[in-house]
C-alpha cells in the first residue's frame, strides 16, 4: 500500500522545508526544499550551525535554548540569510526528537513567507492610497456636482434674462457668447463627471426602457447637419433596431461618434452610418467617415485624455468623448472598435438587445480523454503469503539452513546453506547442541525449551529473530522448526529451516524508523495537509494539517473518496478523475482552485497529487499535499482591487490637473463677455449693470473653485512643490488683511491684527498668504458680525499664526474637526471646514509645521498655525 | 492704427478677445498657432504694438513661437504678454521674458495691458 512508497524519498523530495537540528544547534539533515529555498548546496549548509544562516543572533539565541529545552515552535518568525544575500522570512515549526530523555535532534519545518511579509508591507501603503482615492473622490465629484454647477447655473439664468433686456447689438452678442460658454462649460463638467463615474466610482449606471437605436442615431445625425452643413451623410438601417437600453446614453454615444467624424472626416467622403438589426439577439451599427486615424493615435483612441497625449493631434476640450463612449457601450455589454482601412475610419458598435445574464464561471480543464480505455490502476496484488518453504526449498538449497537435530537438539545433519548462513562447517555443527546459534539473552529466558514445547504440542514452531554466527555477529534469521514424529508418534527429532534475513530486516528496521519519523513529521505538519489515496481515490491516511484545513478527523475521513473535498461542479465536470488520471499518465498533477472543508464552506487550495508506485511500477496510490490559500488569494484579490485603485488615482490626478486646465477656457470667455456686457450696458441701464456685476461675483466664484481643484490635485500627486524665499510673515499677514478689507465689511467682521514686527523665515509666499486667507475667510464665514483676532508671533524658531473668532466655537472634540478636514462630507461646507482648511493643514505640514484647532477661553473657535521659521533637513 | 496679434488656438476665446479689443479701439488680428502668428509677422503687414499669446497650442507652441520671435531681430521689439491657464504661470513669463495675464482675464486687466503697450507706443 501507499506507506510502502520510501519515506526517505518522499521527505527528501516533498515540496516543504525541511531540517533536522542536533542539541547543538548544528543542521543535520535538510530536505531539498530546504536548501532550494535559501539556495545553498548541501555541503554548504548540512553540518553548519543554524546561526551561519539567520539574520538575527537573538532569534538564534531563543530557537536554540527553546529547542535544548525540547520546547515546540509554530510558526517561530525568523529572517534567514539566502546565498545570494536575500532575507528570507520564514515561519519555522519544530518539534523535538528525544530518546532516554535526551534530545537528540529537532524537525523543523520551514515555511517561507517572505512574500507574504511583502505583500503585507504592500498592501498596508495601498490601503492608505486607497482611502485617499475615495476621500478625494468624494472631494471632487462634490466640486464638480455642485459648486461648479451652481454658479454656472446662475450665470445662464442671469444672462437670459438680460437678453429681453438689453438692445445694444454689442451687448447681445456678449450675451449671447456667455450662454454658449457657460453651455460649453456645463458639457464639460458633464463629461468629468462622467468620467469620474466609469473611472472613478465603478461604472456609468444605466436606465434601460425599450429604445429605438435607429431614432436615436438620425437624431444625433441633425447636430452633424448642424454643425456641418452640406456634408453628405448617408444612413441605411436593416432590419429591427430596437432593444433595452439606456437611450439618453446611447444618444451620447451617437453625438460623441458623429461629432468625432464631423470634425475629423475629409469633404471628399460621405459619412457613412449603417444600421444592422437583421439578427435576432444584438444589433451592430458602422460608420465610416473620410481620412484615416493616424496609426500611432489609433491604439489610443478610446484612452481619456487621448488628444494630451499626443502633441498634433489637440482636440477641442477634454479628449474624453471617446472614452465616454466606449464605457457606455460596454456598460450595455457592448463593443465599439475603431478600424482604418484606405484612409477611411470605421467605428463599429455591437449592441445586445437585452442585458445578457453571465453564465456562472465553469471550471476549465484540459480536455481529458474518456477513461473507459484507460482504467485508472490495477488493484494492488495481495502481498505474497508466506513463502512456499518446500517449494524454494528445492530451488534455492543455499539460501536456506536446512537441518535435523534429535530429541534433545543435537545437531544431525547439516547443508551447505546452514554453514553460509551460521559460519560452521559441517564437522563443526554436527553434535552439537542448536543452543550455539542462540544469544545470551534467549538462552537466559530458556527460549530453547519453549521453542521446542511449542512444536512438539502444535507440530512446528515458526519466529524471526536475532541469532549468533559462529564469529559471534548477529544475524536476523526466519526460523522454522518442525517436529518429526515415528510412528508411535513420538518426537524423535526436529527438522529445522533458517533463513538468513538479516538485509531485509536492516532494511525494515530502516524503514521503520523512517517510517516512524516520516509519520511523526507528516502528522505534525499543521500547514500543510499531507495524505495519501490509494489508487482508486480512497484516503488512506491523515494528518493534523489534513484536519485542520479540511476539519475532518482521522476516523472520519480515511477509507472515503476524496471527491468529498470538492464542489460539486467539479466532481460534476469530472475534475476528480481527471487529477488522478493525470497524475497517472505524468506522475504529478498541481492545481489552484477552491475546495470543501467538512462544513462546506470553500477555500483556495494549492494542490499537488504525486502517484505512488512501487518497485514493479505499480500503481499503489497517491500522495497529495494541500496547502490553505485562502488568504493568499483574499490577499492577491485585494490586491487587485487596490492597484485599480492606484489607477483610479493616477487617472484621477491627470484628470484634475487637465480638467482645471481645461475648464478656464471657457471660464475665460464667460468672463470676457460679461464685462463686456456690463461696460456696454452700464451706459444705459445701471440697476441692470449691477444684475451682471452679481453675476461677475458667479465667475469669480467659478474661478476660485477650478483654482481649488488644481490644489487639490497637486496636493494628491505630490506636486505641491513649495517656492521658498525670505518671507516676513507680518507683512504678508498684513498684506492679507488689507485685501481682505472689503470681505471683511461685508460679513460685518472687524479685523484685530497684533502683528509682531519681522516674524522671518523661508516660506512659499503665495501658500502663507493661503493659509491666512483661508483662516481668515474661515472665521468670517463662521463668526460673521463679531470681531476677529489674528495675531503673528515668534516661538523660539517656530513663527506662529493665530485666528480667533467670537463664533459658535468648534464641536466638543476639536480632534474631530481636522478629521472632516478630509471628509466628503466637508465638502458641503465649502470655504467653511472645507478645502480650505484641508489645504491650509497640508501647505502648514509641507513647511514641516502644523495647525491645531480648540475653543477659545470666552468662546468661539482659535486655529494656530505653526510653522519653523528654517527648512530642516 | 493700433494693432493687438492674437495667438490663441481656441476660437471661442481668440474671437471673445479680438472683439473685447476691438470695441475698445484696437484692431485685432487672429493667429491659431505659433506659425500662422509668424507667417503674419513676416507677411509685410502692420508691425503689431502687442502680441497677445497663448501657451499650449497645436502645431507651434507658445513657447517655441517666443523663441522663434526673439531671435528674429526685426520682430525681438515687439511686446509679448502671455495669457494662459498654466499655473506656474509667472515662471514661464520669467523664461521667457514676457508680461503674463492668467486664465480667465478680466476686461478692465485686459485692456489696461493694451493701453500700456499700445498707447504709449502711438
Amino acid at each position: 500500500m501507499a506507506e510502502r512508497e520510501d519515506p526517505v524519498e518522499f521527505l527528501e523530495n516533498i515540496a516543504v522545508p525541511i531540517r533536522q537540528i542536533a542539541a547543538d544547534g548544528t543542521i543535520v539533515w535538510a530536505n531539498r526544499a530546504e536548501l532550494a529555498m535559501l539556495g545553498y548546496s548541501p555541503a554548504e549548509y548540512i553540518g553548519h550551525h543554524i546561526a551561519e544562516f539567520h539574520a538575527d543572533r537573538a532569534v538564534v539565541d531563543d530557537m536554540c535554548t527553546r529547542m535544548a529545552a525540547g520546547e515546540p515552535l509554530h510558526d517561530y518568525e525568523a529572517r534567514f540569510v539566502a546565498k545570494n544575500g536575500d532575507i528570507r522570512h520564514v515561519a519555522v515549526s519544530s518539534n523535538a526528537y528525544m530518546r532516554d530523555g535526551k534530545l537528540v535532534h529537532t524537525r523543523c519545518v520551514s515555511r517561507d513567507v517572505t512574500e507574504s511579509r511583502r505583500k503585507e508591507s504592500e498592501r498596508e501603503g495601498m490601503v492608505a492610497d486607497l482611502a485617499r482615492t475615495v476621500r478625494l473622490n468624494d472631494m471632487f465629484a462634490s466640486i464638480l456636482g455642485h459648486d461648479l454647477r451652481n454658479p454656472l447655473n446662475a450665470i445662464v439664468m442671469a444672462t437670459q434674462m438680460l437678453i429681453g433686456q438689453v438692445t445694444d447689438p454689442k451687448a447681445q452678442r456678449a450675451a449671447q457668447r456667455v450662454l454658449s460658454s457657460s453651455e460649453r462649460m456645463r458639457r464639460m463638467i458633464d463629461q468629468l463627471l462622467d468620467f469620474s463615474r466609469a473611472r472613478m466610482l465603478g461604472g456609468l449606471p444605466l436606465e434601460r426602457r425599450d429604445a429605438d437605436l435607429a431614432t436615436i442615431a438620425r437624431d444625433a445625425l441633425e447636430e452633424v447637419r448642424f454643425v456641418r452643413p452640406g456634408w453628405p451623410i448617408e444612413i441605411s438601417v436593416d432590419g429591427d433596431t430596437h432593444g433595452s437600453w439606456d437611450s439618453s446614453r446611447l444618444a451620447q454615444v451617437m453625438s460623441n461618434l458623429f461629432g468625432n467624424a464631423a470634425q475629423h472626416g475629409t469633404a471628399d467622403v460621405p459619412l457613412d452610418v449603417r444600421i444592422d438589426g437583421t439578427a435576432p439577439d444584438k444589433i451592430t451599427m458602422t460608420l465610416t467617415n473620410g481620412g484615416g486615424i493616424p496609426p500611432e493615435i489609433l491604439p489610443m483612441i478610446f484612452a481619456p485624455f487621448r488628444g494630451r497625449k499626443h502633441k498634433d493631434a489637440k482636440t477641442q476640450g477634454l479628449g474624453l468623448g471617446l472614452f465616454i463612449s466606449e464605457q457606455i457601450v460596454r456598460a450595455h455589454q457592448g463593443d465599439i472598435t475603431a478600424d482604418v482601412k484606405d484612409d477611411r475610419t470605421t467605428f463599429t458598435v455591437t449592441l445586445p438587445r437585452r442585458p445578457v445574464v453571465l453564465a456562472p464561471a465553469t471550471f476549465e480543464r484540459t480536455p481529458t480523454r474518456t477513461t473507459e480505455s484507460a482504467p485508472l490502476a490495477k488493484p494492488v496484488s495481495p502481498r505474497k503469503g508466506t513463502d512456499d518453504v518446500m517449494r524454494t526449498f528445492v530451488r534455492g538449497i543455499r539460501d536456506y539452513a536446512i537441518f535435523m537435530l534429535d530429541a534433545n537438539g543435537y545437531i544431525q545433519t547439516w547443508n551447505v546453506g546452514a554453514q553460509v548462513i551460521t559460519g560452521y562447517r559441517q564437522d563443526e555443527a554436527i553434535g552439537r547442541h542448536f543452543s550455539i546459534f542462540y544469544t545470551r539473552e534467549d538462552l537466559d529466558t530458556g527460549k530453547i525449551p519453549r521453542e521446542l514445547d511449542v512444536a512438539q504440542r502444535t507440530g512446528q514452531y515458526e519466529e524471526e529473530g536475532w541469532r549468533v554466527r559462529k564469529d559471534g555477529s548477529h544475524y536476523w534469521a526466519s526460523v522454522l522448526i518442525t517436529a518429526l514424529r515415528d510412528d508411535d508418534n513420538q518426537v524423535v527429532g526436529y527438522a529445522k529451516v533458517v533463513r538468513d534475513l538479516t538485509e531485509r530486516k536492516v532494511i525494515e528496521e530502516r524503514e521503520r524508523q523512517n517510517e516512524q519519523r516520516f509519520r511523526i513529521l507528516v502528522e505534525s505538519v499543521k500547514d500543510y495537509a499531507i495524505f495519501m489515496l490509494d489508487p482508486f481515490g480512497n484516503v488512506a491516511s491523515w494528518n493534523a494539517g489534513a484536519q485542520r484545513i479540511k476539519h475532518y478527523t482521522a476516523d472520519e475521513i480515511i477509507g472515503r473518496h476524496f471527491s468529498v473535498f470538492y464542489p460539486e461542479e467539479d466532481i460534476r465536470a469530472g475534475k476528480c478523475e481527471m487529477e488522478l488520471e493525470v497524475a497517472a499518465r505524468v506522475g504529478r498533477f498541481e492545481d489552484e482552485g477552491w475546495r470543501l472543508r467538512k462544513d462546506g464552506s470553500r477555500f483556495w487550495a494549492n494542490v499537488v497529487i504525486t502517484a505512488l508506485y512501487d518497485s514493479n511500477g505499480t500503481l499503489v496510490g497517491f500522495g497529495k499535499v494541500t496547502r490553505d490559500l485562502t488568504e493568499r488569494k483574499q490577499h492577491e484579490e485585494e490586491r487587485l482591487r487596490l492597484a485599480q485603485a492606484q489607477e483610479a488615482v493616477r487617472l484621477r490626478d491627470e484628470f484634475l490637473s487637465i480638467a482645471s486646465h481645461e475648464l478656464k477656457t471657457p471660464l475665460t470667455v464667460l468672463q470676457l463677455q460679461l464685462d463686456t456686457l456690463r461696460d456696454r450696458v452700464k451706459q444705459v441701464d445701471a440697476s441692470l449693470a449691477d444684475k451682471i456685476e452679481r453675476t461677475n461675483r458667479a465667475s469669480d466664484r467659478l474661478t476660485h473653485l477650478v483654482d481649488t481643484l488644481l490644489d487639490v490635485s497637486r496636493i494628491a500627486t505630490g506636486k505641491f512643490e513649495l517656492h521658498r524665499e525670505p518671507v516676513d510673515l507680518s507683512q504678508v499677514a498684513k498684506d492679507v488683511v488689507e485685501r481682505m478689507g472689503v470681505a471683511a465689511s461685508a460679513a460685518s467682521c472687524e479685523i484685530h491684527a497684533e502683528l509682531v514686527p519681522h516674524v522671518e523665515g523661508s516660506w512659499d509666499r503665495i501658500r502663507i498668504e493661503q493659509v491666512i486667507t483661508n483662516l481668515l475667510g474661515n472665521a468670517m464665514k463662521y463668526a460673521a458680525g463679531s470681531s476677529v483676532d489674528l495675531r503673528v508671533y515668534h516661538e523660539r524658531n517656530t513663527a506662529v499664526i493665530e485666528v480667533r473668532d467670537r463664533g459658535p466655537g468648534l464641536p466638543a472634540d476639536s480632534e474631530a474637526i481636522f478629521a472632516r478636514f478630509e471628509r466628503a462630507a466637508s465638502m458641503r461646507h465649502y470655504g467653511g471646514l472645507g478645502l480650505g482648511l484641508y489645504i491650509v493643514r497640508q501647505i502648514a505640514e509641507a513647511h514641516g509645521g502644523n495647525v491645531s484647532a480648540s475653543n477659545a477661553a470666552g468662546g468661539g473657535a482659535q486655529f494656530s498655525v505653526r510653522l519653523p521659521c528654517k527648512e530642516s533637513n | 492704427m493700433h494693432v493687438v496679434l492674437v495667438v490663441e488656438d481656441d476660437p471661442d476665446i481668440r474671437a471673445t478677445l479680438c472683439e473685447a479689443l476691438e470695441d475698445n479701439g484696437y484692431s485685432a488680428v487672429a493667429a491659431s498657432n505659433g506659425v500662422e502668428a509668424l507667417e503674419y509677422l513676416r507677411g509685410g503687414n502692420v508691425t503689431p504694438c502687442l502680441i497677445l499669446l497663448d501657451l499650449m497650442m497645436p502645431v507651434m507652441d507658445g513657447q517655441a513661437f517666443r523663441q522663434e520671435q526673439r531671435n528674429d531681430a526685426t520682430l525681438a521689439s515687439i511686446p509679448v504678454v502671455v495669457v494662459s491657464a498654466y499655473r506656474d504661470l509667472d515662471k514661464y513669463a520669467e523664461q521667457l521674458a514676457t508680461e503674463c495675464l492668467p486664465k480667465p482675464v478680466r476686461l478692465d486687466t485686459l485692456l489696461q495691458t493694451a493701453r500700456k503697450h499700445c498707447d504709449s507706443a502711438a
